[in-house]
């Protein structure tokens, strides 16, 4: 059989590539995983990432790409059927379980998944941290936005900024 | 060496290390511009430079939410459906007040449901309404005679106010549309004045109906039940506001557009009972009742030198199918995708007491007499929301406070009510308000109208 030499990982196991963060751990992952980034996508059809090489991400530590690799791992098979219009209600129920859990976590680490996702372009994991983000700021004062978000303590200047712009939008306020 | 005890902050400062802009930033120096949020943004992906080094995250004076692209919090905001919460966001910082100037527009917001007297209900979570407790502010001057000011329509984020006479049958006093939440106000010509005697005024025959309307620029005694606007006035196009007077059981009609100094008076036989009146396609269309049929009329707009002209009125019979059981029905019209809707619900006794059971939705298809109804079954995940003094069509995305296809009514002729229809399933349920549910309809009369303000 003549096999085409093309597609190197069709005998079927998965074609993988290998990640790099920026504190250069490296990550092995399969191609369909990592396609979920829209610019890791380009770079893999390019051939890239394969062998030894591994595609650095400077822009991303180990803690958080690891999390993200989780993400796509989870996702990638639904991702492949574009978008599952024949996935189970069983399916999308436990990946939408896995989503609630999965951005119950610290605001810091949120930050950092959403820059990377934002980086990488993975608009499904943008748009899970975007909504949690809203969630945790809908119905709170600005202040409470703050501290949720650890912000520091505003300086005078920017307290006084801030109760002026609440005036100007008392409405908004109960 | 860099382990020197006793280093101070600015030493640290100058050491080599991570060349965030915000960095070095201490509390007691005036914050960089918020323009620095905006140039790193627009880099989508930059993996050569700008490392994030981890010992920045633990730099207590590092914000990096306070930093974070604004595209990234333009999908935020998108995700808040409610304009209070918008605006709450807008408070935190100057770099998020910033970058609401810049980042593109999200979702719009979920309506707000102002009532009669400019106080407002809310979206809460759920799709369930606040209690009433807040109210628009009014502009200073609009409120100097306090207490009879109301509200009688509204165009997107423009609320249109009018001051009323003691006894509505003197007419209203003012006129005048305001941008909620904002101080512009652009005042309208007195609903009810003594006016120049060179006024002019001219009739047009009905077209396909019998009738005439007559239009003058007399002196007139209007008080409006319901304003609606061409479109919104800061748009840049001109801007038609169309009134429903109603005086001791007497209706007429009225327009104004930018720049007149009198509203152009509509009367005629075939106005006897005003039912609704919408823009649709720029074209003004109203449905009026008399002793045996309801007709819809459209009316052409023009301009001439004096101003708004209505160049040809066009009449034909409406005949909705009958629905058994119905004692009791309201119409109301709405403009979806350019198409002209009208909204049916029936009332009647049922186990549950008098109470609307039915709701239908029709498509008008103005070029047959009488006019073509094609049932609607779906609104291709539009919602509609219609009051008695404001009735729009609206894309819900991604705004989890409500769902798709459904069809907000607060509806005061008969019965005060509030209701969610699905348009799909035909499911109807009450559209509940957290608290009491007095304040709703303890206005003058029911009138409410949405708002949809833009931010």
């Amino acid at each position: 059989m003549a096999a085409p030499e093309s597609g190197d990982g069709n005998n079927g196991a998965a074609r993988m590539v290998t990640l790099i963060s920026s504190d250069n751990t490296r990550f092995e992952v399969e191609a369909a995983a990592a396609s979920l980034s829209q610019t890791l996508q380009l770079t893999i059809l390019d051939g890239g990432g394969g062998g030894g090489d591994g595609i650095p991400l400077p822009n991303v530590d180990s803690a958080t790409l690891s999390k993200v690799l989780e993400y796509c791992i989870k996702h990638a098979p639904a991702a492949a059927n574009g978008g599952a219009p024949n996935a189970t209600a069983v399916d999308r129920a436990e990946l939408e379980r896995f989503d609630n859990e999965f951005v119950n976590i610290d605001q810091s680490v949120l930050y950092s998944l959403i820059m990377a996702a934002h980086n990488l372009e993975i608009e499904g994991l943008q748009s899970l941290v975007a909504k949690k983000v809203a969630d945790m700021i809908k119905g709170k004062s600005p202040m409470e936005i703050r501290r949720t978000l650890g912000f520091p303590d505003p300086t005078p200047e920017e307290q006084a900024e801030m109760n002026a712009h609440m005036l100007e939008y008392g409405w908004a306020y109960e | 060496m860099d382990s020197g005890a006793g280093t101070s902050a600015d030493h640290i400062e100058q050491a080599p290390l991570p060349v965030r802009v915000r960095k070095g930033a201490k509390s007691n120096r005036p914050r960089s511009p918020p323009a620095a949020a905006q140039t790193r943004c627009s880099t989508k992906c930059a993996p050569a430079s700008e490392t994030q080094k981890p010992d920045e995250a633990q730099d207590p004076q590092h914000r990096p939410w306070e930093d974070l692209p604004v595209d990234i919090l333009g999908v935020v905001v998108g995700r808040l459906p409610l304009v209070e919460d918008r605006a709450r966001l807008r408070s935190v910082c100057r770099a998020w007040r910033a970058a609401a100037r810049l980042y593109r527009r999200p979702p719009p917001p979920l309506p707000l449901l102002v009532l009669s007297d400019f106080s407002f209900a809310s979206f809460c979570a759920k799709g369930t309404l606040s209690g009433v407790r807040r109210h628009v502010p009014l502009p200073e001057r609009e409120t100097a005679s306090a207490g009879s000011i109301r509200c009688v329509g509204s165009f997107e984020g423009w609320l249109v106010g009018v001051e009323f006479n003691k006894g509505r049958y003197f007419g209203d006093l003012r006129c005048f549309l305001m941008k909620a939440f904002s101080r512009d106000v652009l005042r309208l010509p007195p609903p009810s004045a003594a006016r120049p005697f060179d006024a002019y005024s001219w009739s047009l025959p009905v077209v396909n109906g019998s009738g005439v309307m007559n239009f003058n620029a007399g002196p007139c005694v209007m008080s409006f039940c319901k304003v609606v606007l061409s479109t919104s006035p800061d748009s840049g196009s001109k801007c038609v506001a169309v009134g429903i007077s109603i005086i001791k059981s007497a209706a007429k009609l009225a327009f104004w557009q930018s720049g007149m100094k009198w509203w152009c008076v509509c009367d005629g036989d075939c106005i006897t009972e005003l039912v609704d009146i919408a823009f649709c396609q720029g074209k003004l269309y109203m449905l009026s009742n008399n002793e045996f049929t309801t007709d819809l009329f459209a009316f052409e707009i023009s301009e001439d030198n004096n101003g708004l002209m209505v160049s040809r009125v066009e009449g034909a019979v409406v005949e909705l199918p009958e629905v058994a059981d119905n004692i009791y029905q309201t119409w109301s019209m709405v403009e979806w995708r350019g198409k002209l809707l009208i909204v049916a619900t029936y009332s009647g006794d049922t186990e549950f007491g008098f109470m609307i059971f039915q709701v239908r939705v029709f498509e008008g298809d103005l070029s047959t007499n009488p006019v073509g109804f094609t049932e609607v079954q779906n609104l291709d995940g539009d919602c509609i929301f219609i009051s008695p003094c404001s009735s729009k069509s609206f894309r819900l995305c991604h705004n989890d406070g409500a769902q798709e296809d459904l069809i907000y009514f607060v509806h005061g002729n008969l019965c005060p009510e509030k209701f969610v229809y699905n348009v799909k399933n035909g499911m109807m349920k009450r559209l509940a308000a957290v608290g009491s549910e007095d304040k709703f309809w303890a206005a003058d009369g029911m009138n409410a109208a949405w708002l949809f303000p833009t931010e």
